[in-house]
């Protein structure tokens, strides 16, 4: 084995995040491959595949360019010029993957010569993007004056926030505060996260059989929804979770910052402030999910559903927040609590796409039984939620740790 | 009643940290860890404090009580006059405190951070806190996150400086240092309580930081705190003393004062023995055959906590 093999083997398995990255790149790929196969074998929407593909394409010689600039720099700056052949075997890797293998694979797929070379634009538009985007933002943070003590930091000291901004400022993002096109960007980004999926489907309803395309887009909405939940309120209620619970004092700023108040006022406001915009933003899906239904015309059952899905998000999440704030030193009670809320996403699926017509005909002993572990499970986590909430508020102060 | 806590308030404006019997045990539900053992000391103001122990030893746990990050089980920890779980916000501007490895608000920019934080403290340093940036060659545009350990380490230091705290905990702060910034640190760290009457308290495990500033010394040893004493007093009242075989063989029992022993390989004995509560040197310490020596810090150090198991440091 020649050093620079092992070192790629060291770097790959150092780093199980390059590992993923590789496989889901692969898996995509496949994907991508079978979209292009499948949608080519319906009439009329030859190009739609080709856009697809090259989308794809772009989307993902985009990230791999960005994985070897970060690569690069990092090297740069550990001053590690004897792994210069680590960085030339990944810029020959992806090269491979970004270039030679999506256009052998439309050749190999019956594309001709106009698809290829879509193909090869795509690929150099996504390779061409990360070295400009970064030359651009690095040219936009480049001063133009040399750092003195004038232009770098105001001699007047900043004027002191509001106890509340402060706490939002602590958190950080997504809690902190940003400018107005920075809250557009991701707000766009969400909303074409929660309506691309369904909208494809929409756009080959014609291709697909009538059962076929209701199955297809519950499922795509269910996992637009699952995402946007994610993002917007497992995601920065583990974040802020995340903060104060840390061992090595990641909010002892906060903790111990003067004007912040009693105990209890600190309490109120990062309760508040952690909750708040989590809760918006459910409640702001809640009111799409149950506009789709309406623009569906599903029956008035559906709503209730879908009222019980949401409520769930809460009963699942919830507990387990409480449970991990009580029990800073057992980060595999978190990582179980995280196992269970994921395989009960599994069966949400199930409970999504199906209608009150799919549950006549089940036996009566199924419907009990699953009248039962439903008071079972919600008994437990609210039971859960009660305790955990009942030793959080013997603390004196959110971010004070006490004796388990 | 009335005069315990009237005596409390006076002993607290003369000592801004006091604990008294101090507990502490992680994960309680089977047992757990027992991390603080009846750990009781003051430290009188203006005193430079270095606290110095093993990994392991409780240094970091002692600090996050005394700082109200962490609720011990049973004892009492008074910071500045108030209860350190419950600190108020004028107690909180007098308080300077910075982790062992200091993570906070790593998404903000160096500059951005330090004006954040310097809105909070009335009495804010901004000469010195631009003078360090420049001295220690920090860029305030860079984002925390992105800075080295040592870095990191030198703006956690450069914010509660500047802050001028009239109390500082720090826990290690000169393990990610180089030589030359850990050098300007304890500089900086004996000028604020030489001249300003600022009290300090650190933990460490490097001696010669140790011996280079603190006025006094602690000593903690798997949750027990074994030796409080002023710097100036220590080799005084501490010392070796070496038996030679025989001597050793006539032993019977503990000596007033013994803190330690160790047989060694000729069959001799060492004791390390103290007499700060005794008054005078035990009478085995002037017998023929023995010898009694002056100790270096670092020499008491590992005398006094290189016995895991010995039941001498049991209470």
């Amino acid at each position: 084995m020649t050093p620079w093999v092992r070192r790629i083997a060291a770097a790959i398995s150092g780093k199980p995040i390059l590992l993923v990255a590789l496989l889901l790149t692969v898996c995509t790929w496949c994907a991508a491959a079978q979209i292009y196969w499948v949608v080519q074998q319906v009439p009329h929407h030859g190009e739609t595949a080709a856009a697809v593909l090259v989308g794809v394409d772009v989307a993902y010689a985009w990230l791999l360019v960005s994985f070897l600039l970060a690569l690069r720099q990092d090297l740069e700056e550990l001053r590690l010029p004897q792994l210069r052949p680590l960085l030339t075997a990944s810029l020959i890797f992806v090269l491979a993957m970004v270039f030679v293998i999506p256009c052998a694979a439309v050749w190999a797929l019956g594309g001709d010569v106009w698809d290829v070379s879509f193909m090869a634009i795509g690929s150099v538009v996504g390779t061409a993007g990360p070295p400009l985007w970064r030359s651009g933002t690095r040219a936009r943070k480049a001063p133009h004056a040399p750092l003195t003590a004038a232009n770098v930091l105001s001699p007047v000291p900043a004027q002191r926030p509001q106890p509340w901004r402060a706490v939002r400022v602590a958190l950080g993002a997504p809690y902190a505060p940003q400018p107005w096109w920075q809250r557009v960007i991701e707000l766009a980004s969400l909303c074409m996260l929660l309506a691309g999926a369904p909208l494809l489907v929409l756009f080959f309803k014609s291709a697909l059989n009538p059962r076929g395309y209701v199955i297809l887009l519950h499922v795509a909405e269910f996992m637009s929804f699952v995402i946007a939940i994610g993002l917007c309120w497992v995601w920065p209620l583990v974040r802020a979770v995340t903060l104060v619970t840390s061992q090595s004092g990641t909010l002892t700023e906060l903790a111990l910052l003067p004007g912040q108040g009693s105990g209890r006022q600190q309490w109120r406001r990062l309760c508040l402030v952690a909750l708040s915009m989590p809760t918006v933003a459910l409640l702001v899906l809640l009111v799409l999910a149950l506009g789709l239904v309406a623009l569906e015309h599903l029956p008035v059952a559906i709503y209730a559903k879908i009222g019980v899905e949401f409520l769930l998000v809460l009963l699942l999440t919830l507990p387990a927040l409480a449970n991990r704030l009580t029990k800073q030193r057992a980060p595999n009670a978190w990582a179980g609590a995280m196992i269970m809320f994921s395989q009960a996403w599994t069966w949400l699926v199930i409970f999504w796409t199906a209608t009150p017509e799919s549950w006549r005909g089940a036996p009566a002993m199924i419907r009990w039984a699953g009248v039962v572990i439903i008071a079972v499970g919600l008994t437990l986590l609210v039971g859960l939620a009660v305790h955990s909430l009942r030793k959080l508020w013997r603390r004196p102060h959110p971010y004070m740790e006490v004796s388990s | 009643m009335n005069a315990v806590s009237a005596s409390e308030t006076t002993a607290s404006q003369e000592s801004p940290v006091i604990c008294r019997n101090i507990h502490k045990r992680f994960g309680g539900a089977f047992g757990g860890l027992k991390v603080l053992d009846d750990v009781s000391f003051s430290i009188p103001k203006g005193a430079v404090l270095g606290l110095i122990g093993r990994n392991g030893a409780g240094k970091t746990t002692l600090m996050r009580i005394l700082v109200g990050l962490l609720m011990p089980e049973s004892g009492s920890a008074m910071v500045l006059g108030e209860p350190a779980a419950y600190l108020t916000d004028a107690a909180k501007t007098r308080l300077g405190y910075v982790p062992q490895e200091p993570q906070s608000l790593s998404w903000m920019t160096v500059q951005a951070m330090l004006q954040f934080v310097g809105s909070f403290y009335p009495n804010w340093d901004h000469d010195y806190m631009w003078n360090s940036l420049m001295r220690w060659e920090i860029p305030p545009s860079q984002r925390l996150a992105k800075l080295s350990p040592g870095q990191r380490q030198r703006v956690a230091l450069i914010r509660v400086l500047a802050a001028c705290p009239e109390l500082l905990v720090l826990d290690e702060p000169a393990s990610a240092l180089d030589p030359v910034a850990r050098r300007d640190f304890l500089r900086e760290i004996a000028l604020r309580a030489g001249e300003a009457g600022t009290t300090v308290l650190f933990s460490t495990h490097i001696v010669s930081d140790l011996e280079r500033v603190a006025s006094h010394v602690c000593f903690l040893h798997e949750g027990k705190l074994l030796l409080d004493t002023p710097m100036d007093d220590l080799k005084e009242t501490h010392a070796r003393l070496s038996l030679s075989r025989e001597a050793a063989a006539a032993l019977s029992g503990r000596l007033p004062g013994e803190l330690a022993r160790r047989r060694r390989p000729d069959g001799g004995m060492s004791i390390v023995l103290t007499r700060k509560d005794i008054g005078a040197w035990p009478g085995a310490a002037t017998t023929s055959g023995g010898t009694l020596e002056a100790m270096s810090l670092e020499d008491l150090f590992i005398e006094v906590t290189d016995h895991p198991g010995a039941p001498w440091f049991r209470k």
